[in-house]
């Protein structure tokens, strides 16, 4: 009985935990390269989550969509990261190149404007109304002798670790990835080999959209429900799990996604629920005092 | 406001105010900012109220970030400090009724022993950790509030506050708020141009611009350090008892995240470090939304936007500290 | 040092013209206690109107000012002064909401306000408008505390939060039932139903088996459930928005509760609860005030919805709180000689103390603390997609 409801908790913990690890891939690529808070990603998360739910409900409205749905929440995902990494694309266009060497305090507070724009700016295309998402996962669940997971859970959890993992591969074993990771350690050293910095940090910005957007179709069929300021408390807690894991290492992100993530629904078990979020940062400021760097992170050594 | 522009686009008269005695200076302003709410009436009066708070605890962060280079984003946790204890100790609450001077002392001192407090915890992080960190506390503290039932009376807030009093004259109109906010921010803009100047604030700056320089220049940096979050602290538990006094009532949902924010964005917006910056950079942050209040629902889609435009353009604020132009590019 | 010598004089001139001003005001304001809002000749008369238009509960202020707007619109004019409805965002929070007290307190043409939304906004407003001894009317501040304090100038078309959790506790317990999980949302108005429905529910031999808070704007309120689930609770009551709400009542189904749900008005929403939560949703009870009946209402339903598409749960009554206003502003507003409307402030609040408007949402009148008397709360329950009153 004890022993089921742990493991019920920590697969609750895990699903939030996955989608505030897809998120922090986002903000430790961009912080990894660009030294930079990318305050804006929330929202980039929340245009894949609207991006994901007008395809889908477009979709669902024909005999198309209504015929395979697998097929349908596809079209979703992939129309979300589309709609994601266009923005972001342009965010780091318009919004911070022209900052690339400014003091950083000038792109967190630009990075901030965009955030506020972009808010709005669906509060206004899309309404104030929440959307909701349709339907589209059968209901039922797999057994797993102790516990079950429903087949939505199931999907999630697989969805993220699969995503992460490709990301992880893609940055460790491509060229590209090889380039990120040389522009990351010294972005001179790295324009000096013939490396075209402008490319890679649009490339990081793309990766770390595409992983939002995903995110954000998740979150839409997940808990259903989808609003215009629904990118600002997941932005937060997934900066606090890149931060958690490492700032700028891709590992780390993961681990910091799923560690708040149970570590939040652990808590909600064992004290009153409304200190959750207490716990979450209470969790990272200790580690923090301990190892300064995060979970995986490395002794940086400051640049001037 | 008509007039602050006009002040601002003729650059005749901005420039012979430059060639002034720094004290001739600061007497045109201070008499600018007395005889202010008498062409604006009470809304505006009001609005320069809440510009001037901010100001104020503006100066306090400056001190934080702009000295001292700790950036810090759970700056609000002071200001609810020092807001909560005077609600507890004047209202029906707990029906203790202490006078609005003698809380300010003890005000500002809880504000500066958090802000202690808190410096310990992060001596050792750098950057962006130290800012997550902070923002951590900040809604740890707003949580806490918020769940302390019996001792905040948790989101149902404390109402009936008691005003501040003078001569038993009690201070309730807009105007008067602003004269009181405005004395605090004269006092504090006194005490941040002396800072600046002295043995503490060149420690600061030297800590901000190298570290490990300064170290090995002799600055005891845990010292200064935890002075910098203590005395940047001190302003905003002064910021919160002039809040909960002018508001009469607060609830935990006026300490969020966002307050936080717009204090670092007056600091940065305003230049860091100048005093002109600061007030600038309040009239803007809080000034320019009410301006805005016009455009109905597009105000802060054009906020959002005017915020990217202005640090496209001026990204080292509108206004360069003085020392701040010497000192390398960071 | 030439600057000084203008200051100085601007300053005499302005504190003379001040000192006359208040002379001349003073004077002519001694008959109503309060003073008087004068509206000049070929002006119009304004309405404040505040609430949230941005942020998360936007939905809900835009609702409200849609109610507001079509009384407005319908009514044009008092007196023959046009009618002209000034609106602001109170972001649901305490500081915007007191900066717009603020500004429709000195704005000498705005005779009252409709509003402020939420209760955290309310309170502190209420306060600074009783300084310029000005009426706000609120659609949707349910708080106790909003006329506990006896300002004479504060009143609401809604209902006051104790009703709700009294009635919610006396049909649980009708119901059999005798352990409730209790979980609200940590604000302002969630806990403060929370607290009414647990102590009611007490007092009637029922037990709180846990009480618990979550944060609004959550998702995922899987692990408290699953905490709750063990406790094994008869009914789960919930304070708080249809948007956890609607949550709540779908992860319960996740995680294996097979109790009934109770919640307040807030949970009143047919899209944001019904069609959010989903089938879940079906057999969840909220409480409400009691559906008005006739054609009236289900005409006036029919029109707003023909102009604004959709209606939320408080457009009603800022539609109705905008008539009480306009309606008192008729009854005691004097046409002076010169041509000017003369209303005077402690007049209006008594009128409004004391009017009987036929509203859409049945018959107002106040109590002396700007109450609604007779509101009718009924427990609905979710059928067919669609709130059915069942009780009493």
């Amino acid at each position: 009985m004890e022993m089921e409801l742990w493991l019920e908790q920590i697969i609750n913990g895990l699903t939030v935990g996955g989608v505030y690890a897809l998120i922090a891939l986002g903000y430790t690529m961009v912080y990894g390269i660009l030294l930079m808070i990318n305050f804006a990603h929330g929202e980039i998360f929340m245009i894949g989550a609207y991006a994901g739910y007008f395809m889908l409900t477009t979709l669902l409205a024909t005999a198309a969509g209504q015929f395979s749905r697998a097929f349908a929440l596809l079209l979703a995902i992939v129309s979300a990261m589309i709609a994601s990494s266009v923005l972001a694309i342009l965010l780091e266009r318009v919004v911070y190149r022209p900052l690339r060497n400014a003091p950083r305090l000038a792109a967190l507070i630009s990075a901030i404007g965009a955030s506020i724009f972009l808010q709005n700016m669906v509060l206004l295309l899309a309404g104030p109304r929440m959307k909701i998402y349709p339907d589209v996962f059968p209901s039922g669940s797999i057994d797993l002798g102790y516990i079950s997971i429903s087949y939505i859970r199931a999907f999630i959890i697989i969805l993220s670790i699969f995503l992460m993992i490709v990301l992880y591969i893609f940055v460790q074993k491509t060229k590209t990835g090889k380039c990120m990771r040389a522009v990351a350690e010294d972005m001179e050293a790295a324009s000096l080999m013939g490396i075209d910095v402008d490319r890679i940090i649009v490339t990081t910005f793309f990766l770390g959209a595409v992983m939002a957007g995903a995110a954000g179709v998740m979150v839409g069929i997940y808990y259903t429900q989808i609003n215009h300021m629904m990118g600002f408390i997941p932005g937060i807690k997934a900066f606090t799990a890149a931060v958690l894991g490492g700032i700028g290492n891709i590992p780390g992100a993961m681990l910091g996604g799923f560690f708040i993530g149970v570590a939040e629904t652990i808590g909600a078990q064992i004290l009153p629920a409304e200190y959750k979020d207490v716990i979450a940062f209470s969790i990272l400021v200790l580690l923090l005092i301990f190892r300064p760097t995060g979970l995986l992170g490395e002794v940086i050594t400051r640049r001037s | 406001m008509k007039s602050f522009t006009g002040l601002v686009f003729q650059k005749g008269i901005f420039d012979l105010f430059k060639k002034l005695h720094p004290s001739v200076k600061a007497f045109i302003t201070i008499s600018f900012f007395i005889i202010l709410p008498f062409f604006v009436g009470p809304y505006w009066s009001h609005v320069l109220g809440y510009i001037a708070l901010y100001a104020l605890l503006g100066i306090g962060l400056n001190i934080v970030v702009g000295f001292a280079g700790l950036l810090d984003l759970g700056y609000v946790a002071f200001f609810a400090v020092g807001a909560y204890t005077y609600a507890m100790l004047a209202s029906p609450h707990f029906g203790y009724h202490f006078s609005f001077w003698m809380l300010i002392p003890l005000c500002l001192a809880l504000g500066a022993i958090t802000g202690v407090l808190i410096g310990i915890s992060v001596l050792r992080m750098r950057g962006d950790y130290l800012a997550i960190v902070t923002l951590g506390f900040g809604e740890i503290i707003r949580i806490l509030i918020n769940n302390m039932d019996k001792l905040t009376n948790g989101p149902k807030g404390i109402w009936q506050i008691d005003p501040p009093e003078i001569f038993s004259h009690k201070l309730i109109r807009p105007i008067e708020y602003y004269y009181l906010i405005l004395i605090f921010c004269i006092v504090s803009f006194f005490i941040m141009n002396r800072l600046s100047n002295s043995r503490i604030g060149r420690a600061w700056i030297a800590m901000r611009e190298d570290e490990e320089a300064a170290q090995a220049m002799g600055v005891d940096i845990l010292k200064y350090k935890l002075l910098a979050f203590g005395t940047g602290a001190a302003f905003a538990g002064v910021g919160g008892i002039i809040f909960a006094a002018r508001q009469g009532s607060i609830f935990p949902a006026d300490f969020t995240l966002m307050v936080s924010i717009n204090v670092l964005l007056i600091v940065i917006l305003g230049g860091m470090g100048s005093i002109t910056g600061i007030i600038l950079g309040s009239f803007i942050l809080v000034g320019l939304p009410e301006v805005l209040r016009a455009l109905r629902d597009y105000r802060l889609l054009i906020f959002g936007a005017l915020l990217i435009i202005v640090m496209i353009f001026r990204p080292e604020g509108f206004i360069k500290a003085r020392r701040r132009k010497l000192s390398i590019k960071t | 040092m030439t600057g000084k010598g203008i200051f100085t004089m601007k300053r005499l001139i302005l504190i003379v013209t001040l000192i006359s001003l208040l002379a001349i005001i003073s004077n002519s304001a001694s008959a109503d206690e309060w003073g008087y809002i004068i509206i000049p000749k070929g002006k119009s008369l304004k309405i404040g109107f505040g609430a949230a238009l941005s942020g998360d509960y936007a939905t809900l202020g835009m609702g409200e000012r849609n109610g507001v707007e079509m009384a407005v619109s319908e009514k044009k004019s008092i007196k023959g002064f046009p009618l002209e409805l000034e609106i602001g965002d109170d972001q649901c929070e305490g500081a915007p909401s007191v900066a717009l007290a603020e500004r429709f307190g000195a704005d000498p043409l705005i005779v009252g306000v409709i509003g402020f939304m939420c209760s955290g906004g309310s309170i502190p407003a209420s306060d600074a408008l009783n300084r310029y001894k000005k009426v706000m009317i609120s659609p949707s501040s349910t708080a106790d505390a909003l006329t506990a304090r006896g300002l004479q100038n504060v009143f609401r078309t809604c209902w006051n939060d104790r009703i709700q959790g009294r009635v919610a506790a006396e049909f649980a317990l009708k119901q059999g039932w005798k352990r409730a999980a209790v979980i609200h949302d940590k604000s302002a108005y969630g806990q403060g139903i929370a607290d009414e429905f647990k102590s009611n529910f007490e007092n009637g031999k029922g037990s709180v088996i846990s009480y618990e808070g979550i944060t609004r704007g959550d998702k995922d309120f899987r692990a408290i459930l699953t905490k709750v689930r063990k406790k094994q609770p008869d009914v789960i009551y919930f304070g708080g928005m249809a948007a956890e709400g609607a949550l709540i009542s779908r992860q319960k189904v996740d995680v294996g509760i097979k109790v009934p749900m109770i919640g307040p008005d807030g949970l009143h929403d047919v899209k944001d609860f019904i069609e959010g939560g989903g089938e879940s949703t079906e057999g969840q009870f909220v409480t409400f005030s009691k559906e008005p009946v006739g054609q009236k209402y289900k005409d006036w339903k029919a029109r707003f919805e023909g102009k604004y598409k959709y209606m939320g749960p408080f457009d009603a009554h800022a539609y109705d709180a905008a008539w009480v206003l306009m309606k008192a502003i008729e009854n005691v507003a004097i046409v002076e000689e010169d041509g000017s409307l003369k209303i005077g402030k402690k007049a209006l609040a008594d009128e409004i103390r004391k009017i009987s408007h036929d509203g859409i949402t049945g018959k107002i009148k106040f109590d002396k603390r700007g109450d609604r008397v007779g509101v009718e709360v009924v427990v609905k329950k979710v059928m067919n997609r669609k709130f059915v009153e069942v009780w009493p």
